[in-house]
């Protein structure tokens, strides 16, 4: 395997960890989120990622878990609706996507 | 005496493992009510766990004896631990990650923060190791909260922790846990130097963000900002990592034109960066754009008015009329003109859009400008007033073709009503 797909490689499995564990923050609880503004900003970031991720990719995971991301995005933005749970059911689709990842690393 | 019968009856499950457990659980909540039959309880958990035949079972069980001593209050329960620790450690290296995880897990429930820290050397695989740190650390920060005393006793051990957490994502992720705490406690300037520690262009755009957003509910984000600014500054310099333009958007987003203008100074393809800012505007924060515009340079302004009039065209709506009126009475450009022109247009306000052709000087843009008008007269089956206008349309070509299309168009009108007929 090239060097360069190795390194694009760590780059997007460093994104997924990176939402992973900002998942993790936001079902926390912290107040620091009860800002709705960042709230939405930090949900935000995560869509983008996800989304660049998910464009090039055939990664059922992936997808999935993007398409939940969006819809979480899509009711916080038009109706102020924050849904916890479908935010922490995105997180064991992106867990499966790290895994297969390292698999075939 | 249904204590009694309850505790004789333990011995009807088969697994030692599971009777030992059972026993000292039992064992634990006696001692806390005080009842003097935990002593027989404990002492029946060890006769359990003396029958487990699988010797990494037997130190599982005495692990979780260990523990509910401890729960008890017995001051036995860190002398167990203590012994069970010599032990784990000639284990084989996969074995004993898993049982000093087990014990670290213990340690942490409780409370024994230190001890935990201490054990946690031993464990052999990185990643294990790294999640363990992280989940001493979070326990750590949570004693901090509220606490006001010795505080830089305790800082001083969670950066020590820190140390010790050197594999990605865990060391980001327990930096922005201490930043957070940082500021919950309210050492504002720590949490700013704090952010130093990032190395992902990711964790630092979401730390800064925090940090930001934490401050302005104090009202203290004006205050920061200058000292938040050097600190990106500086990590931009030194890892290579340009977290300016981030900044500026974050700045921008927060309300804060000036430092936004100010980071932005730092970045090095600006103009792509402004228009990049003032698309995130329009769609997050219509209301700073103008005063952001009022703060930016001539030149400056002028880009990013142009792009804020594409994001009028591509997304037209009569809402934000207010923000075109503005750009197209301040900027001098006759480029921004012909644009406001076409969103005028796109929002039906033909009169405006008229209006606003009558400041361009320069003939060529006129035209091009009357003839985006005519165009849309056109379509909107207006072709009388559509044939006035061309008459004004200077550019020969521009109105030839004009003519051409209206001609057509009549004639098309005619035959639909014919057709109708």
């Amino acid at each position: 395997m090239s060097i360069i797909t190795r390194l694009s490689r760590t780059g997007k499995h460093e994104k997924i960890e990176f939402v992973l564990k900002l998942v993790d923050r936001i079902l926390a609880g912290d107040d620091i989120f009860d800002d709705r503004v960042l709230l939405m900003d930090t949900i935000e970031e995560m869509y983008r990622i996800l989304r660049q991720l998910a464009l090039n990719s055939k990664d059922e995971n992936l997808l999935t878990a993007f398409e939940k991301m969006a819809i979480l995005r899509y009711s916080l933005q038009t109706e102020n609706v924050f849904d916890r749970k479908t935010l922490s059911d995105i997180k064991p689709f992106l867990l499966n996507t790290l895994k297969e990842r390292s698999s075939t690393i | 005496m249904l204590i009694k019968e309850a505790l004789a009856s333990v011995d009807a499950i088969q697994s030692p493992y599971i009777r030992a457990v059972t026993y000292a659980r039992i064992g634990a909540t006696l001692a806390l009510a005080k009842n003097p039959l935990y002593e027989q309880a404990f002492k029946k958990a060890f006769d359990a766990a003396e029958e487990i035949d699988n010797p990494i079972e037997i130190l599982k069980a005495l692990l979780a004896i260990a523990f509910y001593l401890g729960k008890a209050k017995m001051k036995s329960s860190k002398k167990m631990f203590r012994q069970l620790a010599d032990d784990i450690m000639i284990l084989p290296k996969k074995t004993r990650d898993k049982l000093f995880r087990d014990l670290i897990s213990y340690m942490l429930q409780l409370g024994e923060i230190d001890e935990a820290f201490y054990y946690s050397e031993y464990i052999s695989n990185k990643k294990l190791k790294n999640e363990i740190l992280v989940n001493i650390l979070k326990e750590y920060l949570s004693t901090l909260v509220g606490e006001k005393i010795r505080i830089i006793y305790r800082i001083r051990k969670i950066e020590l922790i820190l140390e010790h957490i050197s594999e990605e994502p865990y060391r980001s992720y327990a930096i922005a846990e201490i930043i957070k705490s940082y500021l919950k406690i309210g050492e504002y300037d720590r949490a700013i130097l704090m952010i130093k520690e990032l190395k992902s262009r990711y964790w630092l755009k979401q730390t800064v963000k925090e940090v930001l957003f934490y401050l302005k509910h104090k009202d203290l984000d004006k205050k920061y900002a200058d000292r938040l600014l050097t600190v990106a500054i500086e990590i931009s310099d030194n890892l290579a990592i340009d977290i300016n333009e981030d900044l500026a958007v974050i700045f921008a987003i927060n309300g804060d034109i000036a430092h936004s203008v100010e980071a932005l100074s730092h970045v090095s393809d600006k103009e792509q960066k402004l228009i990049e800012i003032m698309k995130v505007l329009m769609e997050r924060r219509p209301g700073t754009v103008i005063p952001y515009l009022q703060t930016l340079d001539p030149k400056d302004s002028e880009i990013a008015s142009k792009a804020v009039l594409n994001y009028l065209i591509d997304n037209p709506s009569p809402e934000y009329s207010s923000i075109a009126r503005y750009i197209s009475e301040k900027i001098e450009s006759e480029e921004v003109i012909v644009k406001a022109v076409q969103y005028y247009l796109k929002i039906g306000q033909v009169v405006e859009a008229a209006r606003m052709t009558s400041r361009l000087k320069s003939r060529k843009l006129r035209s091009l400008a009357l003839g985006d008008i005519a165009h849309y007269l056109l379509k909107n089956n207006k072709i009388g007033d559509a044939l006035d206008l061309v008459m004004h349309v200077e550019d020969p070509k521009l109105s030839s073709v004009l003519i051409s299309e209206i001609l057509v168009k009549v004639i098309e009108d005619e035959l639909k009503k014919e057709h109708r007929v």
